[in-house]
């Protein structure tokens, strides 16, 4: 058994790795587009001398900021759902059912990395139009936060299995509450 | 292609598979099962390409000019202002509760954000007033819905770029149909302030305090002026607008309210990242689903099948209002917009209906759906809030939503409530 334990206390370790390292990309992508934006505002209208790479930038970061702050709101119940029906089901079938659609959210996503990465190398070649950067580093954004999503996804499948083979188990999180990423 | 897919996204969505991994999943299967593995690839790359967009990056800057405003208590300032315009009436709270969520409503574009803003400090001020907490929590729920259609609004941000249409008319358009939103709540308000005896407890403030109240909001409410004067003016596109909207936040925030701390921002910029991305990765999704479903001709089969009942554009108008209805009681307003709009906007332009007004009467009546069960987030944020169930705050809310309904009614069929101001402005 100490392997089983050694072997789950190193997946945990990965997991809190990899979902902290999406918090911190999730920050500074945030505060990069805020800032580049304004950066291009101030160079046009005060600077009078406009910057010409600061809108492909921003698209850029705008993508990578969607896959890698994707996986969190996966984690946290942040991608809406309609729950009427698992809503309905008792406790057990309705675990039953969470584990089945995050199995399919995690096969979805590896097929979204499988292919992405596809593109992103096939990319790879091309040069952004404003800076001397491959593209492949702005579509590599798919599937590094799919990929995520994939891990993320697997572990609430587990999760949500375990709680229905062993009602006692610790619910995994369960789809939102609170609002998440709603555009409303 | 057949339609295949568009079932699979149904039938998954009404599983409880998560609308954006719905809206990928279909359009999988489907070219799997149409023998069309080559689309498979597209699929990534449509996504790629829905988001890599310049008017996309307002949605998060303006989500995060709305958390700055609200972390630099400027939400307070709006309710001590709206606390010292109406307070004093019978029901003030209430009226207090509709006229914060107009003046919230100008510096963010999100109901969401409204309800859990302005509820968290007016639905226990409206308890110890003696309001029921059912009655507060639903008059926070309706009224925050105000929030989307009064600019900035996210949703607005979303419809102009799949639909291309100007993010600035839109704007511009909003502004009528959400006052009279805002007016005929405090119409119901004053009725039920009366009939139910709601209470009434301040007193008529004096002047030196309506004056220090109004000095307080004063800046912050500069801020939609900002936004629509930087972009009607033409000095900022709406995603510079949103970027200027975050730096004058930060500003007030940090040297005039102070209530802000630099330490506060890698929370704030957190929240805002994860909720955004959801957002983009819908907006992603829907690029995609939205590619398959017109090389499958699906908007030609809807305009067919809606023609088959109808020709006459102000019976469709009504079909679609209850249409656009029953999907925002099931769906987000975001997704709806994003998978309907492409397909029924068409039809209704072809009918000679004007692009601006029948987005208005779309992103409208969605807006409407974010507080009607079973999905209805302003709902659940609400119910969050005071740990009522959703159904009891619905049913407290049934004469508002009588309102909403009413309004949506009006801006269906007098063109002239969306349109006059941005005719005026040569916005149309």
């Amino acid at each position: 058994m100490p392997a089983v334990a050694g072997i789950a206390r190193a997946i945990e370790s990965i997991d809190r790795a990899i979902i902290g390292s999406c918090r911190w990309a999730t920050v500074l992508l945030m505060a990069a587009i805020a800032v580049v934006i304004s950066v291009g505002v101030f160079f046009r209208y005060v600077l009078n001398d406009s910057l010409s790479w600061t809108e492909e930038i921003a698209k850029y970061l705008l993508v990578w900021l969607a896959f890698v702050g994707s996986p969190l709101a996966l984690r946290h119940g942040g991608h809406i759902a309609v729950e009427v029906l698992p809503n309905l089901l008792p406790a057990r079938p309705r675990h039953l059912l969470h584990c089945l659609i995050f199995a399919t959210v995690a096969a979805i996503t590896a097929l979204l990395a499988a292919y992405g990465y596809d593109l992103a190398l096939n990319a790879s070649g091309q040069r952004a139009a404003t800076v001397d950067i491959s593209l492949l580093w702005m579509m590599l954004a798919v599937p590094v936060g799919s990929g995520v999503m994939t891990w993320v996804a697997i572990g609430q499948a587990l999760a949500a299995g375990r709680c229905a083979v062993e009602p006692r188990a610790p619910s995994p999180s369960t789809p939102p509450t609170g609002g998440g990423g709603s555009a409303g | 292609m057949p339609i295949t897919f568009f079932y699979i996204f149904l039938v998954g969505m009404a599983l409880g598979v998560p609308v954006v991994f719905a809206l990928i999943l279909g359009p999988m299967i489907g070219v799997l099962l149409a023998d069309n593995p080559a689309f498979l690839r597209i699929i990534p790359q449509r996504i790629f390409a829905g988001i890599n967009q310049f008017p996309l990056l307002a949605v998060p800057l303006f989500i995060l000019a709305g958390e700055l405003m609200n972390s630099g208590e400027i939400t307070q300032r709006l309710v001590r202002f709206a606390k010292a315009l109406v307070g004093h009436v019978r029901g003030g709270l209430a009226h207090v509760n509709i006229l914060s969520s107009v003046m919230f409503a100008g510096l963010s574009g999100s109901a969401v954000a409204d309800t859990s803003a302005l509820g968290s400090i007016l639905i226990p001020a409206m308890e110890k007033d003696g309001y029921t907490k059912r009655f507060a929590a639903a008059v926070t729920a309706a009224s925050s819905i105000i929030g989307p259609i009064i600019p900035p609004s996210i949703i607005m941000v979303v419809y102009a770029y799949i639909m291309n249409v100007s993010v600035g008319a839109l704007f511009v358009a909003g502004f009528v149909p959400g006052l009279l939103m805002a007016g005929g709540m405090m119409v119901l308000t004053a009725v039920m302030a009366r009939s139910r005896r709601l209470p009434k407890s301040a007193d008529r403030p004096d002047l030196c305090e309506l004056w220090k109240a109004f000095t307080g909001a004063f800046l912050p409410l500069l801020t939609p002026l900002i936004i629509l004067g930087g972009i009607l003016g033409g000095v900022f596109t709406p995603t510079e607008a949103a970027a200027a909207a975050v730096v004058y936040a930060l500003l007030l925030g940090l040297f005039v309210t102070r209530a802000l701390k630099l330490s506060d921002l890698p929370a704030i910029l957190l929240r805002t990242g994860v909720t955004s991305a959801a957002i983009l990765l819908v907006v992603g999704a829907a690029a995609a689903f939205a590619w398959l479903a017109a090389i499958s001709r699906v908007p030609n089969q809807v305009a067919d099948l809606l023609f088959l009942i109808t020709e006459n554009p102000l019976l469709l108008l009504l079909l679609i209002n209850l249409l656009l209805f029953v999907a925002g009681m099931f769906l987000d307003a975001g997704p709806a917009i994003l998978i309907l709009g492409p397909i029924l906007a068409p039809v209704m332009v072809g009918l000679g209906i004007d692009p601006v007004h029948f987005a208005i009467i779309m992103c409208v009546n969605l807006t409407v759906g974010l507080a009607t069960p079973p999905l209805g987030l302003v709902l659940f944020v609400a119910s969050n809030l005071t740990r009522l169930r959703v159904e009891e705050i619905a049913r407290e809310m049934l004469p508002f939503f009588a309102v909403h309904v009413t309004v949506i009614a009006l801006i269906t069929f007098v063109p002239a409530l969306s349109l006059t101001l941005p005719r005026w402005l040569g916005l149309v």
